[in-house]
């Protein structure tokens, strides 16, 4: 590694390179924090824009977008209740009561810190032991994949913190919702309604602008008509230390952080899961073992450590499948597999060997790029923050206006748009009701997992579902289960005694 | 009154966009406007990107621009059908491959039919292959087929379910007369990750691009390949049909356009389609995005089709695969 350390430098420090960083790390932070533009598409758009150029640089872009990208969710999450990506419908639960505290600039600078600080680690687990890392990731087969699953849903329990049963409703009605489309099996169609359309499933980005966007459009329209009612809109305090985090506040952080990008980086490393199951995880995890976990979806610091440190971890752990064994982790590296074959490099075990130099300045840029991400995002924050001050009236049409146009480019399909309507329709019943969109969203996006795994672990082990129990992984992923949710109903059984006895004073 | 005037502005724009497309076209000699090429898939994939190399260098020998827009959704069949019903006039094409005109069909999940479309060439073909661990109790094809046939149902495969990877594999299964199990994956990827992990014995992929690394790694052992000839990239792996099963599958990439082209627009395609295959511009775009030219033009193309759709009719009619 040395060795190639001075070639690998002097490719990625040239000017035009870090021009190269810089410009994908702003492309994926403003197309992130737009809800309706997604970062997979426009990695997909960049791609034919990387042949020409140098591997490295080419790289460089895409991995700038992938991480501002990752990031730039949730600055819309924060500022108007609307994840620009999946990956931040966590940070919604507290980054927006936050803003509604008039602590946007305190959400939105935890955000920025515990995003490039779960990036910054993962990247160095990445760099050192990448190919430990995957060995392990190998281990973990159908059954360790299923019963990791069966955790991350228990954290439904945890995200829906006042209302479980409706919570767990909701969780059940986004695994539902997945079903829809063709059986991976048997390959017929199930709940189609006899709609080509729907073959392929529940597209899932107008499923997601419509749950979150549209939704929260209408709630702000009604709210604007039921004016004289005193709400709480997102404002900008005036108290300094309400935009900024003080050391002592990072300091109490520093643990959430760290299990955070621990988090991030072993989601990220299995092939198939996601920055999205990752936050979700990780903010279960944290108000599990936060000293006042009665704070998280009101407003809560340290929920928003969890979430962004725990998506953004992933970047750097979904790049340990793809570089060590040619496996992509998710969506985008999956396209960014591309750039390596169209310059003839393979990612996989030959990959260090055979372009050692290559390797080492990917490692160069990731670090290159955390520091960018750090100048960059700070720098935009002053603007971005500007936004809650404007005009309701005019910031919500233009964003529903770009979400419509968003669900309706990616496919060129109108169906598509009635689906974010919909969803907007149900969205906003849910909010009114009290059922929480992100246990729907996290049902939609983990249903698929748990059904394959489910089904090849039994078709492996001929019908019988003791594998589960008898594999030693899968096991300590069962028992955590069941551990997590009676520590949650423990914790909620604790806190509304402490509400009977306050309420009794 | 300025922020008003903003908000008007974005409106306007976005019709703007919107109305440019309903211009009515004059008649003249073909083509005197420009193309659609339709890709049924999202942005970003092989489909995608074989579609936009076509159209780059297409105009060239057309006159005419060819614009690809990506109309995804319903599995691509709703692309399919797009194309499928749009009219016969060579404005709309369609960048083709067994998941749109092959697979929904056979399982009666389109609108349109295999033979709705008429064709124009064959850009390429991926290889599939099956590879194994070394680990396994078999190094070469010949060995797994002795295993597989002392313990028949034991040997575990992973695929991608009901298209080419899995019905190819059936119809060579069937031909060898041997018995395999089944565990469906969501893409050729996890396939080589469950393979790789040993929770399966036998990774089928529809391209070698995802095994080869580790078979030169020596993680993999490359056991068979379902082309008509060997693959450059796996020189010493056989082929089905030189085991003597005949048995070809290669997932295609290829232009199409809706049935019922006139006979002079239909020629015209054909021709510029050859051209671009024969381009030297062509063959370098695509050597640089690692994606092999392996053209088969007009009817020849359609015989492709066919053999696909014949074959893994039979084998689903035999394996009781059809609801």
């Amino acid at each position: 590694m040395v060795e190639h350390l001075l070639p690998a430098l002097q490719l990625v420090f040239n000017p035009v390179n870090i021009l190269i960083i810089a410009a994908g790390l702003f492309i994926g932070i403003t197309i992130g924090a737009i809800p309706g533009l997604n970062v997979p598409m426009t990695v997909a758009l960049l791609l034919p824009v990387t042949f020409s150029m140098h591997p490295v640089s080419g790289l460089s872009l895409l991995l700038g977008v992938y991480k501002g990208g990752t990031y730039g969710g949730s600055i819309s999450a924060i500022l108007i209740n609307t994840p620009g990506a999946p990956a931040a419908a966590v940070t919604c639960l507290d980054g927006y009561p936050m803003a509604q505290q008039g602590k946007a600039g305190k959400a939105l600078r935890a955000s920025i810190y515990g995003s490039v600080i779960g990036e910054f680690i993962a990247d160095l687990v990445l760099i050192s032991i990448a190919s430990q890392v995957a060995a392990l990731a190998l281990k973990f087969g159908p059954t360790e994949k299923f019963s990791l699953v069966l955790f991350a849903l228990s954290t439904i329990s945890v995200v829906s913190s006042r209302h479980k049963l409706k919570g767990i409703a909701a969780g059940l009605i986004g695994i539902f919702l997945h079903v829809v489309g063709s059986d991976p099996i048997s390959g017929s169609s199930r709940f189609t309604l006899g709609i080509f359309n729907l073959f392929g499933g529940v597209p899932f980005l107008p499923l997601l602008i419509g749950l979150f966007a549209v939704s929260e459009f209408l709630i702000q329209i009604e709210r604007k008509a039921s004016a004289g009612k005193k709400d709480a809109v997102a404002f900008i305090s005036e108290r300094r230390e309400d935009s900024y985090v003080s050391w002592k506040e990072f300091k109490e952080n520093i643990k959430t952080i760290l299990r955070s990008t621990l988090i991030g980086l072993g989601i990220g490393a299995l092939p198939g899961s996601g920055s999205a199951i990752s936050a979700f995880v990780s903010y279960g995890a944290a108000r599990n073992s936060s000293r006042d976990p009665e704070k998280f979806g009101k407003g809560s610091l340290e929920g928003v450590f969890a979430a962004e440190t725990g998506n953004n971890a992933v970047t750097g752990g979904a790049l340990i499948p793809l570089l060590t064994l040619g496996i992509p982790g998710d969506a985008i590296t999956a396209i960014m597999l591309g750039v390596f074959l169209v310059h003839g490099l393979i990612p996989g075990p030959e990959l260090f060997t055979k372009s050692g130099n290559i390797v080492v300045a990917v490692f160069v840029v990731l670090i290159v790029a955390n520091i960018l991400h750090f100048v960059i995002a700070s720098l935009g924050l002053r603007l971005f923050v500007r936004l809650i001050s404007l005009s309701r009236s005019i910031l919500f049409p233009t964003v529903i206006l770009i979400c419509v146009a968003g669900a309706f480019t990616v496919n060129s399909n109108i169906f598509d748009v009635y689906v974010a309507i919909v969803f907007g329709a149900l969205g906003y019943l849910m909010k009114k009701f009290n059922f929480p969109v992100t246990s729907l969203l996290m049902g939609y996006i983990l249903g698929p997992l748990l059904e394959t795994s489910l089904v090849q672990t039994l078709i492996l082990s001929d019908g019988s579902v003791l594998p589960i129990f008898t594999r030693p992984i899968s096991l300590v992923f069962v028992l955590l289960t069941v551990f997590f949710i009676l520590w949650s109903l423990l914790i909620q059984k604790k806190a509304l005694d402490r509400e009977e006895a306050a309420n009794g004073t | 009154m300025k922020r008003s005037f903003f908000v008007m502005l974005l409106v306007l724009l976005s019709f703007g966009t919107l109305s440019a497309e309903g211009q009515k076209e004059t008649e003249a000699e073909y083509p005197s406007k420009a193309i659609q090429l339709i890709v049924p898939w999202g942005a970003g994939g092989r489909t995608d990107i074989n579609a936009r190399m076509f159209a780059s260098v297409a105009p060239d020998y057309l006159g005419q621009p060819m614009v690809v827009i990506n109309k995804a959704g319903g599995a691509s069949v709703i692309g399919g059908e797009y194309v499928a019903k749009a009219p016969p006039d060579g404005y709309t094409l369609l960048a083709i491959t067994p998941g749109t005109n092959i697979f929904p069909p056979l399982f009666d999940q389109a609108p349109y039919g295999p033979y709705d479309f008429d064709a124009i060439g064959q850009i390429g073909s991926s290889t599939m292959a099956i590879a194994s661990r070394p680990d396994r109790a078999w190094k070469n094809v010949d060995e797994l087929i002795e295993y597989a046939r002392s313990n028949p149902g034991k040997v575990t495969y992973a695929c991608v379910a009901l298209k080419a990877p899995q019905l190819g594999f059936l119809r060579w299964a069937d031909a060898a007369g041997l018995e395999f199990k089944h565990v469906p994956v969501g893409n050729d990827a996890e396939a080589v990750e469950a393979a790789l992990g040993g929770h399966v014995d036998i990774a089928m992929t529809s391209s070698v691009a995802t095994i080869i690394s580790h078979v030169n790694a020596g993680k993999l052992n490359a056991l068979m390949v379902f082309s008509e000839k060997r693959d450059k990239l796996l020189p010493d792996t056989p082929t089905a049909v030189e085991l003597g099963y005949n048995v070809v599958a290669s997932p295609y990439t290829g232009i199409a356009g809706p049935k019922g082209l006139p006979p002079e627009v239909l020629a015209k395609l054909r021709t510029v389609f050859r051209q671009v295959m024969e381009d030297k511009k062509f063959q370098a775009l695509m050597t640089k995005v690692g994606e092999v030219i392996d053209p088969k033009y007009g009817d020849d193309f359609y015989e492709v089709w066919r053999n696909d759709f014949e074959g893994y009719s039979e084998v689903i009619k035999k394996m009781g695969l059809k609801q």
